[in-house]
This record gives C-alpha cells, sequence and structure tokens, in this order.
C-alpha cells in the first residue's frame, strides 16, 4: 500500500458526522480484497472481517473512526450561508478558511473574515465569535437557496502533501490517520492464519459523542477492542505536559481506568519486543475514544487506546509522522498474530 | 457494620485498582455458599441462593474510591499525578499519600507561605504544577519505587470519631459494600444478586455492563451521600445529616428513583422502626443512572449515608446510619420472598 496515496485519497475525502457514506464506501472498497468479509450496519460503521484459521476463536477489533468535524448550514441570508459546527473546531481556525459545501455537485465557500481596513482599533486581538462568520458561496440570494437547502453540511477543502520527507499533513488525518493504519494492518495481516478473529472497525459519528463505536462494539461482542486514534503531538506552544507525546517516539499506550490492564500490558510488551518502544499515555478518565464507549458495551469488553502523535488536531492542517502510522500499524498486527490469552468470557447469567 | 466498614475503608481501590476489594470480598461471599463471578471490567457479582423471591432482585455498592493516579516520573524524582474520579484540589494540597500497592509514603508539598507572593496566595495551584514527593532524587529512583499508570490513595487511617462517629477516606462507597456483604453473610436467606461494581467515581462505569449480563428486575444502589450539614450552611443546603438515619434519595442528577420503590423502602423503614431521612437536595449520582437504563429499562432505589466531607481524605459518617442502612436492606430484601 503507498501510504501516503491512500492518506490523501482518505484525507481528502468529505465525510462529517453523519454523513461519512461516500467515505465508508471508499473505506470497504479497500478493505475488500484483504478481508472475508466486509458489512455495514444500521448506523454506517463499516466492519472489514478477517476470519479465524480455526472455528471459537476470540474476537479481536480494532477501531479507528472515519468521521470529521464539519459545518452545517443552519440558514441562507443574502447568499450566505449561516452554520453551526459538527463537532468541536476553535474559532480561531475559521475566518477565511475554506470549505466545501457538501452539495451535489459540491460548492466551494469561503468563512467570512473582516477585512483590516474596516476594523476599530483592537479588534484584531479578539477571536471573531462563531455567529458573526458565514460561509461565502459567491452567489445571490436566489442561486445560493436553489442549490443548498438548511441541513446541507460542509467541510474543509485542503489538500493533502507531505511534509519533508517523513510528516505528512493534510485535513482529517483525525482519525483517517487511524483508518489508514487499520487498513495497513490489514495488509501487513494478508496471508497469514489468524488466531483470532479480527474486525476491523471504521466507525461513524466520534466527533460528536462515540456514537457508531457503542453500537459496533455491541453487535460484535469482541473479547479484546482498541481503538486506534489520534493524540497531541508536541507542538513549540503546547502546555508541557506528561500525556503530550513526541513524534516517533515509540507507540503511545493507554493506561488508567479504560485500560484493561493486561491487553495494555501485552501491547507494551510487544512494542518493546518489536524495538519501536512506547509512550504511556496515562489517562485519569475519558479517552475520548471509541475505547469509552466499547468498554461498557453489552457486558462489557476489555479495552485500551492505540494513539497516532498529531499536531494541531482538528484543523485542516493536521499533520502526522508516518513512521508512527506504521509502527503502530506493525504493533496491531503483531497483537493479531499473538494476543495472548482472552479474558475469560464468564457464564451469561 | 462498623469493624466490617473501618477494615473495608483501609484497602486500597481507587477506580480500576479494585484488586484488594474482589480479593477481601471473593472468599467471603463463596464461604458464604454464594456463587461469585468477576467479569472483564472487575465487577464481582454474587449470587445468593435462597428461597425464590418474588423477583430477581440486584444490590450494587461501588468497590472503587475516589484517588490518584501518577501520570509521569520527573527527571527530578518527584512524581506528576492526576486524579481519579471527582476530588477539589484544595484538600489535596500538605497531605500524605501512598503510592502503589507496596504504600510507598508520598507526600504532596507546596512551597512554604514564606516564599509565596501575595497573588500566590490567593490562589489554589493547578493540579499540572503539583507533584508528590516519596524522596526520591531522580528519576531513575522513583523507577524503584513506582511506575507510570501507578496508584495512589489518601493516607488516612480509620479511626472512631467524636460520638458514634467514624473518620476514615473511602467511607463512599465501602458502607456500600460492607451492607452488601452482610446481607450475603447473614442477611434474608432469599435468592439475590450483589454486584460489587469497578469505576463508578470515573462515571459509574461498571454498572452498565453488569446490569446487563444480570438482567434484575428491581435494583437497590447501597451508597455514601453527600452530607452538608455545617453550621453555616442554609438549611436546604444541607442535604442530609450523619446520625439522622438512612438516607432515601428521591431524585439527583443521574436518575428520578423509581417512585414505588421509593414509598417501598419509606412505609418499610416506618413499620420497621428503621430511622430513615429524605435526601434534601438534588446533586451527585450513582450507578442507578447506568443501571436504570441497562437492557429494556430496570426500576431503581437508592440507600444512602450521610457523608461528610466526602471524596476527600477524611470522611465523616455516622456508624449508628450503617446499621440502619443494613435493616432497611434487609427489610426490602425479607418483604420480597415469594
Amino acid at each position: 500500500m503507498d501510504l501516503a496515496k491512500t492518506l490523501t485519497a482518505l484525507s481528502e475525502a468529505m465525510g462529517p458526522s453523519g454523513f461519512e457514506a461516500s467515505v465508508a464506501e471508499m473505506v470497504a472498497e479497500i478493505m475488500r480484497p484483504m478481508c472475508d468479509e466486509v458489512t455495514t450496519d444500521a448506523l454506517g460503521n463499516v466492519h472489514g472481517i478477517r476470519h479465524a484459521a480455526k472455528p471459537g476463536a476470540p474476537k479481536l477489533l480494532y477501531s479507528a473512526h472515519m468521521d470529521e468535524i464539519g459545518f452545517m448550514v443552519t440558514d441562507i441570508k443574502d447568499g450566505f450561508l449561516r452554520f453551526r459546527t459538527i463537532g468541536g473546531i476553535d474559532p480561531r481556525v475559521m475566518p477565511a478558511r475554506e470549505v466545501t459545501v457538501m452539495t451535489d455537485p459540491p460548492i466551494h465557500g469561503v468563512i467570512s473574515s473582516v477585512p483590516p481596513h474596516l476594523q476599530a482599533a483592537g479588534d484584531n486581538t479578539k477571536p471573531f465569535a462563531v455567529e458573526e462568520l458565514v460561509i461565502d458561496i459567491g452567489m445571490s440570494d436566489e442561486k445560493a437557496r436553489k442549490l443548498v437547502r438548511p441541513g446541507t453540511p460542509a467541510v474543509f477543502s485542503e489538500h493533502a502533501q507531505l511534509l519533508g520527507d517523513k510528516l505528512f499533513s493534510g485535513k482529517t488525518l483525525d482519525d483517517r490517520g487511524c483508518v489508514v493504519m487499520l487498513l495497513r494492518t490489514l495488509e501487513l495481516l494478508q496471508g497469514k492464519d489468524l488466531p483470532v478473529e479480527l474486525v476491523i472497525q471504521a466507525s461513524t459519528q466520534e466527533e460528536v459523542g462515540l456514537r457508531g463505536a457503542q453500537v459496533g462494539a455491541y453487535a460484535n461482542a469482541p473479547d479484546w477492542a482498541v481503538a486506534v486514534d489520534v493524540t497531541h503531538a508536541e507542538t513549540p506552544d503546547a502546555p508541557k505536559r506528561p500525556d503530550i507525546v513526541k513524534f516517533a517516539g515509540g507507540v503511545p499506550i493507554s493506561m488508567g481506568p479504560n485500560t484493561n490492564r493486561a491487553l495494555g500490558r501485552r501491547l507494551c510488551e510487544l512494542s518493546e519486543k518489536l524495538g519501536m518502544g512506547y509512550q504511556p499515555q496515562v489517562m485519569e478518565g475519558g479517552t475520548g475514544t471509541d475505547a469509552w464507549a466499547m468498554q461498557v458495551a453489552g457486558d462489557g469488553t476489555a479495552s485500551c487506546v492505540i494513539s497516532l502523535p498529531l499536531r494541531y488536531m482538528h484543523t485542516a492542517v493536521e499533520t502526522i509522522h508516518l513512521d508512527d502510522l506504521e509502527n503502530a500499524a506493525k504493533l496491531l498486527a503483531e497483537f493479531a498474530l499473538d494476543p495472548g490469552e482472552a479474558p475469560p468470557r464468564g457464564p451469561l447469567v | 457494620m462498623k469493624e466490617l466498614v473501618k477494615t473495608l475503608c483501609a484497602i486500597d481501590a481507587p477506580s480500576s485498582f479494585e484488586d484488594a476489594m474482589r480479593d477481601f470480598i471473593r472468599p467471603r461471599a463463596e464461604a458464604a455458599g454464594c456463587e461469585v463471578y468477576e467479569d472483564v471490567l472487575g465487577n464481582l457479582i454474587v449470587h445468593k441462593p435462597g428461597a425464590p423471591a418474588d423477583k430477581r432482585i440486584m444490590f450494587a455498592a461501588h468497590m472503587d474510591e475516589v484517588g490518584i493516579i501518577i501520570k509521569a516520573l520527573g527527571d527530578d524524582g518527584y512524581l506528576k499525578f492526576a486524579c481519579v474520579g471527582g476530588v477539589d484540589v484544595r484538600v489535596l494540597i500538605g497531605k500524605r499519600v501512598l503510592v502503589g500497592a507496596n504504600h510507598v509514603p508520598g507526600i504532596i508539598g507546596i512551597k512554604a507561605v514564606h516564599l509565596t507572593t501575595q497573588d500566590e496566595r490567593k490562589i489554589v495551584p493547578k493540579i499540572n504544577d503539583m507533584y508528590i514527593d516519596i524522596g526520591a532524587s531522580s528519576r531513575e529512583e522513583a523507577e524503584k519505587l513506582t511506575c507510570c499508570g501507578d496508584y495512589a490513595v489518601f493516607d488516612s487511617f480509620p479511626v472512631d470519631f467524636g460520638e458514634g462517629m467514624l473518620k476514615a477516606r473511602a467511607i463512599d462507597d465501602r458502607v456500600g459494600c460492607a451492607t452488601m456483604l452482610k446481607l450475603i453473610e447473614n442477611g434474608p436467606a432469599v435468592d439475590s444478586w450483589y454486584v460489587f461494581t469497578v469505576q463508578e467515581e470515573v462515571g459509574t462505569r461498571g454498572a452498565a455492563p453488569a446490569s446487563h449480563r444480570i438482567k434484575p428486575d428491581a435494583a437497590i444502589i447501597l451508597e455514601g451521600t453527600t452530607a452538608g450539614d455545617l453550621p453555616d450552611a442554609k438549611p436546604h443546603l444541607k442535604v442530609c445529616a450523619p446520625g439522622a438515619g438512612a438516607v432515601l434519595p428521591f431524585m439527583d442528577n443521574s436518575a428520578i428513583y423509581d417512585r414505588e420503590m421509593f414509598n417501598e423502602l419509606r412505609s418499610l423503614a416506618e413499620k420497621n422502626g428503621i430511622r430513615y431521612q429524605i435526601k434534601q437536595y438534588v446533586s451527585g449520582g450513582t450507578d442507578a443512572g447506568n443501571i436504570q437504563r441497562a437492557r429494556a429499562g430496570i426500576p431503581v432505589a437508592a440507600i444512602s449515608a450521610a457523608v461528610r466531607y466526602i471524596h476527600s481524605p477524611s470522611c465523616v459518617a455516622s456508624i449508628d446510619d450503617f446499621e440502619q442502612i443494613y435493616a432497611l436492606a434487609a427489610a426490602f430484601l425479607a418483604a420480597h420472598a415469594k
């Protein structure tokens, strides 16, 4: 798999929470030759399934979400689109940001800003309030109303690109960078017999509340559920905090209440064995990832979070290190081949 | 009840580190002739066989307590940490803690007041600026004593206090665990289910999977709840008071309790001379919320103990209240023998 090419395709695809269908189709298409079965459920989650070599094997689920943050058109005024956000977006990254309004065919838009000439002194020291901003699609009110209806989503418009030799930048690497990681995991497992039933889940609606993963985990009832999501990588302006990780400093592996200790330990051991090391990510409560929902789905699941370090989260210029993606994929493949003993299922009461 | 609560309050079990609680409860429940099962999250599920009940009754109390998790070991040997569950950082300053299963003594220090500026004295330090001193002078030395992801608990030994009171950490919810253990060992011989839940303090996490598995027809949550009966508190903010009996909440932030069960508990208390008080304020939350919404829905009620300074190293509660809570829970169970 050409990582940069797959990353580019998925990064530039459009699929805000609740509108993932076209991304889901792309993901399913890539999965099909590498899976025994690919299914889609009622909430739009895609499940790529690799059967175990022997029946009765435990089930392992890896989840990465394919939805992205975005915008929702709420009203049209004088040809400009009023909007609210889908998921959390820093209003400071909005002014003059190019977007794509998801009509058929899509419409290119620009989020408004006020030129310096029209500002009062000191205005530029305060961020714009979201309510003041509109999406400009350069049309008359009549034309705009004809082409765009309230309820139409929009997403950041930004091309993906390499940054230097090893960094990759674009929109929606949260979390399609991890979707690509899981596709790469599938590739690494091609032609190998698996001791587990492996489910690769591309989940929906994570950004608005871990919704797809909750039902996906319930339906699959896995023995292990690992969420693969992005985490903050160091930047010059980031706070000095222990949970902010380094690029290419080892695979970030979660610890804390959302992590099954045996599962976490196994992943740490394997990353040492593979010589890539790990960065402990201690999370004292919610991890804000699919793992939080999957842990308590059904009768409960052994869960953990493997993270992909990422700079500038929830902007259109999210940036990752390709070695981090490749290393984590290797670790996930290794765990699928050598997971150790499954946690006991126990009696159904 | 007093000795049992005291024993349980001395056990370490911050959320997701409930191992020592399970190790204590499991052999006693097994010795009492119960089936015991630990699920993947660590909930300890106990089935007590007995005379048939008119419905499947589940009691729930959480094993975990609020505490501390070690986030990083500094080059200088100090530990960076976060709180597990809701802790007001103001109760941490200048306290002793015990780090990990080996109880490495630690101190949450703060620079001397002499070294502070006037402005600094007016603000509470941020948790990111706080640290635990375990006497290590380098990361290597600290690594011999603890590791990332390890836990710490408040160093607060349970002791009798004032008139008929107990001071301890983690009375929330060792009082509920003690009540269930006593029901298991000495309670009415009625078929019933007990779930010692995990991770209540980080979002009532264990309760949902446990209820999904047990499928009860009714659930009673045994809890510690906030007492606000301080001299200067406005009457409606006193909530409930240690010594005034078992607390019956009608509603909190997690659930509106089933009215029929609430009324039943109240009349059982009155009929049996069990002292009770109604929780006077809508605050806090319990496992009830997630139990109520498990499967196709489960009616819930709660019986709570009034605990002062809850979620701090030094909680205060009334020993007589523990007896009233047990009596009411036992009366409920007995009333449901077929």
